[in-house]
């Protein structure tokens, strides 16, 4: 078993280069170098080990992006333990669920996000008073010892690196276990593909729940390059996004189509030059070949590549945009051909491999897999396939073909799965928050194609006799429960959900209404 | 004030046919959150802005594009009259 560590990265990018910048906070131009960096995150480290924190011990961090949430992950890694990376934008019950789910040894929270999981009933705290670690410019990290007893997991192994919490169908999010060789596998493999170098700056876009963070955060390090935050307001502003990624010279983008297309639409693109930008990667949605010509036109210098891959895999696949653009080309880029350590197996609904050009289940084994969901046996059951090969492959749900080239191609979802902002969303947990408003006998959703986020999310409800909410007072209600990103578009009340001759919802019919 | 007071309904009603189409007036009230409460999406709210500025002739800054300038009707009047006084 490999002994490297993420956390090494920094270290030696630290001994390499300790007074380059490693990462600058982009909305309040505050930065750290790779000594600081380093030396920060050892005080988190030797805070968390002062308070009992070992190898498989998970420490949540609940702090919004910033130089100090990068220093809680590198801090959490040097301890030895897994960090949780926990949405501080989404609502406070959503996160004590969390918290409480990956048996939280301690959580590491702003001020602020402590005092709003404290309200919403966070009773597990262990210690007190509360350790308050000062990180940069007067923030401070709040360290919350907390008492899980109560949790038991044959998964907290001493290689754990991170967990991240993704939408579950049934209603509760469900978390992703990667270790360090799994996350290792991806960087190794980014980073001998992209060649970056000290002089890049990579712009950090995807906050650190979302696994493209993995890239921002873990290959910019190892490269002793710059990483360049952009934090949520910033994020969701696109002139000022395109504006602070040319002041701060940004080589190496990595976002997700649906902030591309934001730009497009609304960053003003066309008052820089973007010369530096090298290198654009685009993940978690399909991006159309017309959008990525007309980006490619205001970034002449930057070479474009798809990656591919479930939070369950890292990156798996991946497919360089050619140079030579068709003008004439409508279909979005294949997803491409497996990374270096991972494999790739195309089956039919009866587990048999189909023939080339046929459609079928992608599924993949390899390096950079995930362990399996935390403390969820009977899900990660259900998402590994064992073929008469001896191997254990990951069913990632999207339906693919392979093409003359040997490229896969992106067909669909064979579930409910959908993505908006590159975001995965199940539809049932919509659902079960629906179902939970007082006035909500029963709720099904359906998602239509939008230009802009990817999906638009149309729910269809029955109520009980009385007044009808508004759709002001249903989206009130769904933004205490789920992120912004769940929120649904449309609420439209009906007599009756139809459904089939068996009794289930019939979505099909739900699609086709207008 | 009465300039106030049509702005408030121009904006108002801009908001209830583009976001919430269908919904009776009332149900947006002038404190309502907009983004706290997930009325505007984070498209929803950069279309707000865009129409903001090419309707009322003012620029809106970066870091006025999230949470409260623009989170409730009465916070986009106070904006868009400050930044209209201001020339």
């Amino acid at each position: 078993m490999s002994e490297r560590r993420l956390h090494g990265l920094l270290q030696a990018s630290a001994r390499r280069t300790p007074d380059a910048v490693a990462v600058l906070d982009a909305g309040t131009g505050t930065a750290f170098s790779y000594r600081e960096l380093d030396d920060a995150s050892r005080v988190v480290a030797e805070a968390l080990a002062s308070v009992g924190v070992q190898a498989g011990d998970r420490v949540a961090i609940l702090v919004p992006k910033s130089i100090a949430s990068v220093t809680a992950i590198f801090g959490v890694l040097a301890a030895g333990a897994a960090y949780v990376p926990v949405d501080a934008h989404a609502p406070a019950s959503r996160n004590l669920g969390i918290v409480e789910t990956c048996g939280a040894r301690v959580l590491l929270a702003s001020e602020a996000q402590w005092q709003a999981v404290r309200a919403e009933g966070l009773t597990s705290v262990a210690q007190t008073p509360l350790t308050s670690l000062p990180v940069v410019g007067g923030e401070h990290l709040q360290l919350v010892v907390l008492d899980t007893s109560e949790v038991d997991s044959d998964q907290a192994r001493p290689d754990l690196a991170y967990i991240l919490f993704t939408s579950g169908s049934t209603g509760t999010p469900k978390g992703v276990v990667h270790t360090h060789a799994s996350a290792l596998a991806f960087v190794d493999w980014a980073h001998a593909t992209f060649h970056p170098s000290a002089s890049d700056r990579f712009a950090s876009h995807a906050p650190f729940h979302f696994d493209l963070s993995i890239f921002d955060l873990f290959v910019s390090i190892m490269s002793g390059g710059r990483m360049v935050l952009f934090d949520s307001a910033l994020s969701r502003n696109p002139a000022g996004l395109a504006d602070a990624a040319h002041r701060h010279g940004v080589t190496v983008w990595y976002s997700t189509p649906s902030t591309l297309r934001m730009l497009l639409a609304w960053g003003k693109l066309e008052r820089f030059d973007y010369a530096q930008l090298r290198l654009v990667l685009y993940a978690g949605e399909v991006f159309s070949a017309g959008q990525l010509r007309e980006l490619a036109a205001l970034w002449p210098a930057a070479r474009f590549a798809n990656l591919y891959g479930p939070t369950e895999t890292n990156v798996c696949t991946w497919f360089p945009v050619p140079e030579t653009r068709d003008p004439d080309r409508d279909e979005p880029y294949p997803i491409g051909v497996c990374c270096s350590g991972d494999h790739a197996i195309v089956l039919d609904p009866s587990g048999a491999p189909v023939l080339q050009g046929a459609l079928g289940e992608l599924c993949i084994r390899g390096d950079s897999v995930m362990v399996g969901y935390w403390n969820r046996p009977d899900l990660t059951e259900r998402a590994f396939l064992t073929l008469s090969d001896g191997h254990r492959w990951y069913r990632t749900g999207d339906l693919v073909e392979e093409d003359a080239q040997g490229n896969y191609v992106f067909r669909g979802r064979r579930d409910r799965m959908v993505k908006r902002h590159g975001y995965r969303i199940e539809l049932g947990e919509i659902e079960n928050a629906l179902v939970a408003h007082a006035c909500v006998l029963e709720a099904a959703l359906v998602a239509r194609r939008d230009d802009n986020q990817g999906v638009a999310i149309y729910a269809y409800v029955t109520i009980r006799p009385g007044p009808r909410p508004s759709l002001v007072a249903f989206k009130r209600h769904c933004a205490q429960l789920l992120p912004r990103y769940m929120i649904p578009d449309r609420v439209v009340v009906l007599d009756a959900i139809p459904k089939t001759s068996s009794g289930k919802v019939a979505y099909r019919s739900l699609e086709d209404r207008r | 004030m009465a300039d106030r007071t049509l702005l408030r309904q121009e904006i108002r009603i801009y908001i209830l046919e583009q976001f919430l189409p269908g919904e009776p007036a009332d149900s947006l009230a002038d404190d309502t959150a907009l983004v706290g409460d997930g009325i505007l999406s984070s498209i929803d709210t950069l279309k707000l802005i865009t129409h903001l500025e090419d309707t009322y002739r003012i620029s809106i800054d970066s870091h006025e594009v999230v949470g409260g300038p623009l989170n409730s009707v009465e916070a986009i009047v106070e904006l868009v009259t400050a930044k209209q006084a201001r020339g």
